[in-house]
């Protein structure tokens, strides 16, 4: 079994909403490639929710935004595959991958209400989205696109779209500055719904929102997704957010995902010294801890460690971690981690049947 | 003896001029002494908003009130002397939010650091000068060599941030007025931050006013907690206090918001649904009444003062209308000391 199957779970590879294998992002710059994205694989089932966590500069936006093919030089994706539901992503035309978007896969991007179009009214910001990605689509359902509605069934769509994010009817005539960030947000949301994407990425949507908000918005985006049956992939690092939100935790690290496990898990008990050191040094209201960051920094993504990237900053490092590149492996049932040192860390049985 | 920096019964309206139609009160007869003695950190806690970065600019007298008084050390901010307002300066330093507008893009990065070594004379030669703005860049997690020499757009937004805390350390000040200075930074670097703020406070007895919509970090670093809401004080007293037993409605819905680390403690989503019977009419009346499930006919009739409902905690709700009604200026007098803090 390979590492890109066997991060799936146990799931067939036909049902995957989403399939990423051996994906390389690179960065052109004077000082030489940069690896943004590192021998990348994993998968989402359909209306999954995945979360995918590490430091500035670990990846995990470039990774989003390779699997929307919006990498602008001089980065550039230098290989692996891409498939949305069975379909080749990477291998599109220009024009047939931007009808992908947001019919196929969608974007709730960081800040993304400032993204509306101020001089427009919401009604027709939503239906410009439909109309320009789903050019002669028909949806799943049997819904024509808006561009094939008359003016009375867009009436109708906008509407239950507002409502689907709990937002009222007259929303639709409002323009972006009449609505607070939080009504912002969830436009957004409506508009990444409108197509009934297979998978939406949201890139940290509530970064920019006040706590009692930014759970409103989460659970929108978490009702909506549930009802039209997407797949999720959150981007972020507030680890509260993804144990109040998603299922798994791909956790990632200069480039390369090193630990992959249920979200419980995860919080329970991390395998990877990373992922344990990163669910450490979460502050909570419970009690009150020294405050503990990692030590040492990210690596430069230039200049790489050899060997297991983490492990000038690892606490369990040993001589052969400078030499041996990792590759995640499932060390327990559904449980995927990129140190060859874990099972003596945790004192982990070998799995039965796993490599 | 006189607080380091006292701000009395001040108010500041934006707007309401000649060609405005609506004027907005960003804060409301809010007064607050801090002391250099002992050194404590006060977290400001509201949602967008609240007032707090307005309270941040009128402490660092980047604001002047509408009405009320700010004093250093004793003496109105408006009537210092040059002398005076060059150690108000250098005591009292701030970390901006917004990592993005402080920095000229001519410039490279170095000139934030230099620029405050050189006006207040912190260093006597290069080398000196160098080590002081080395240290302080190490001490917030950045590496000297692969930050100097930059230019701000080669950096990313939490390196800025980091840069513009080193910037405050190099100062040795009294009191940093930190308006939420890691809410751009990584949750892995923030700890890494927020303990240099704490053992600024610990070792050279900074005082820190933290400013942030994070309860979490809030809860943290600091000793005593200001909960805003609208412009008006919803609930002040020992951290420990507020956030395990939230006495105002507000404050019980901020809590309840906070989304724990753990996937098993589900955030209390039917608390942010709820809304009241009562509408409220006026300005005199409680800020949180169009909001608050225990809403009273008198909530909205009258702003509630500040009740003392323990030793060491204040909230404004007529819930706790039982409790001695204390002053606003005496809201300090019941804040923690350092170690003091339950939790």
């Amino acid at each position: 079994m390979t590492a890109a199957a066997g991060a799936n779970g146990e799931s067939a590879q036909r049902s995957a909403a989403l399939r990423v294998e051996n994906l390389h992002v690179h960065y052109a710059t004077p000082e030489g490639a940069v690896r943004a994205v590192d021998d990348v694989s994993f998968s989402l089932e359909a209306g999954e929710r995945f979360g995918l966590v590490g430091e500035s500069g670990s990846g995990k936006t470039t990774l989003a935004m390779a699997l929307l093919r919006m990498i602008k030089p001089p980065g550039q994706i230098e290989s692996g595959q891409v498939w949305l539901d069975g379909q080749d992503v990477l291998s599109l035309s220009g024009e047939g991958m931007r009808q992908l978007r947001l019919a196929g896969i969608a974007l709730v991007a960081q800040g993304s209400m400032n993204s509306l179009n101020p001089v427009t009214r919401i009604r027709r910001q939503l239906l410009d989205g439909m109309k320009d990605h789903a050019d002669g689509q028909v949806e799943a359902d049997g819904e024509t696109v808006a561009a094939k509605m008359g003016r009375r069934e867009q009436d109708d769509y906008v509407r239950e779209l507002l409502a689907r994010v709990g937002l009222e009817p007259q929303v639709a005539s409002m323009y972006p500055h009449e609505l607070s960030g939080g009504m912002k947000q969830r436009v957004c949301i409506a508009m990444a719904i409108s197509l009934r994407p297979k998978v939406i990425i949201a890139d940290e949507p509530t970064s920019a929102l006040d706590v009692v908000v930014q759970m409103q918005v989460m659970e929108t985006l978490r009702r909506v997704q549930e009802e039209v049956g997407a797949a999720v992939i959150l981007v972020g690092h507030d680890m509260g957010i993804m144990a109040q939100f998603v299922d798994r935790v791909g956790v990632m690290y200069a480039g390369k995902l090193v630990e992959v496990s249920p979200v419980r898990e995860v919080f329970r008990r991390p395998l990877h010294p990373y992922a344990h050191l990163l669910i450490d040094s979460v502050p909570s209201l419970e009690e009150k801890d020294d405050l503990e960051g990692i030590p040492g920094l990210p690596p430069s993504l230039v200049e790489r460690p050899t060997g297991c990237l983490f492990h000038p900053r690892c606490p369990h490092a040993a001589a052969d971690c400078a030499s041996l590149e990792q590759t995640l492996e499932e060390v327990q049932p559904v449980r995927w981690v990129a140190c060859h040192r874990v099972r003596e860390i945790h004192d982990l049985e070998p799995v039965p049947g796993g490599q | 003896m006189s607080a380091l920096l006292e701000v009395q019964h001040i108010t500041k309206v934006f707007g309401g001029g000649l060609f405005s139609r609506s004027s907005t009160v960003a804060l409301e007869n809010f007064s607050l002494a801090i002391a250099s003695e002992p050194p404590t950190i006060t977290a400001v806690v509201g949602e967008s908003g609240s007032g707090k970065t307005t309270l941040a600019r009128i402490l660092l007298g980047l604001e002047t009130p509408t009405e009320g008084q700010v004093l250093y050390q004793g003496k109105d901010l408006q009537g210092l002397s040059t002398a005076e307002w060059h150690s108000f300066r250098r005591d009292v330093q701030v970390v901006f939010q917004d990592p993005f507008e402080v920095y000229n893009p001519f410039y490279k990065v170095d000139h934030v650091l230099n620029a405050p070594i050189a006006r207040f004379g912190l260093a006597n030669s290069r080398p000196e000068r160098q080590k002081l703005i080395e240290e302080a860049l190490e001490a917030v997690g950045l590496r000297p060599e692969n930050t100097l020499g930059r230019r701000p757009h080669q950096l990313s937004g939490g390196q800025r941030q980091r840069i513009m805390v080193a910037r405050a350390l190099l100062m040795r000040p009294r009191l940093i007025v930190a308006d939420e200075p890691v809410s751009m930074i990584d949750a892995s670097l923030r700890a890494t931050v927020l303990g240099n703020l704490r053992q600024l406070n610990e070792e050279f007895g900074i005082s820190v006013i933290y400013i942030t919509h994070d309860l979490t970090t809030a809860y943290q670093i600091s000793e005593n907690i200001i909960v805003m809401y609208s412009g008006s004080v919803a609930e002040a007293g020992d951290i420990g206090l507020v956030v395990k037993q939230p006495q105002h409605p507000y404050t019980q819905l901020l809590i309840g918001s906070v989304p724990q680390p753990d996937p098993d403690r589900r955030w209390n989503t039917e608390a942010a649904t709820g809304s009241s019977t009562v509408a409220a009419d006026g300005s005199a009346c409680c800020k949180f009444v169009a909001r608050c499930p225990h809403a009273m006919p008198k909530c909205a009739e009258d702003m509630p003062p500040l009740y003392q409902t323990d030793p060491h905690r204040l909230a404004a709700c007529y819930l706790h209308e039982e409790s001695p009604a204390l002053q606003a200026e005496e809201m300090a007098s019941v804040f923690v000391g350092r170690g003091q803090a339950g939790s």
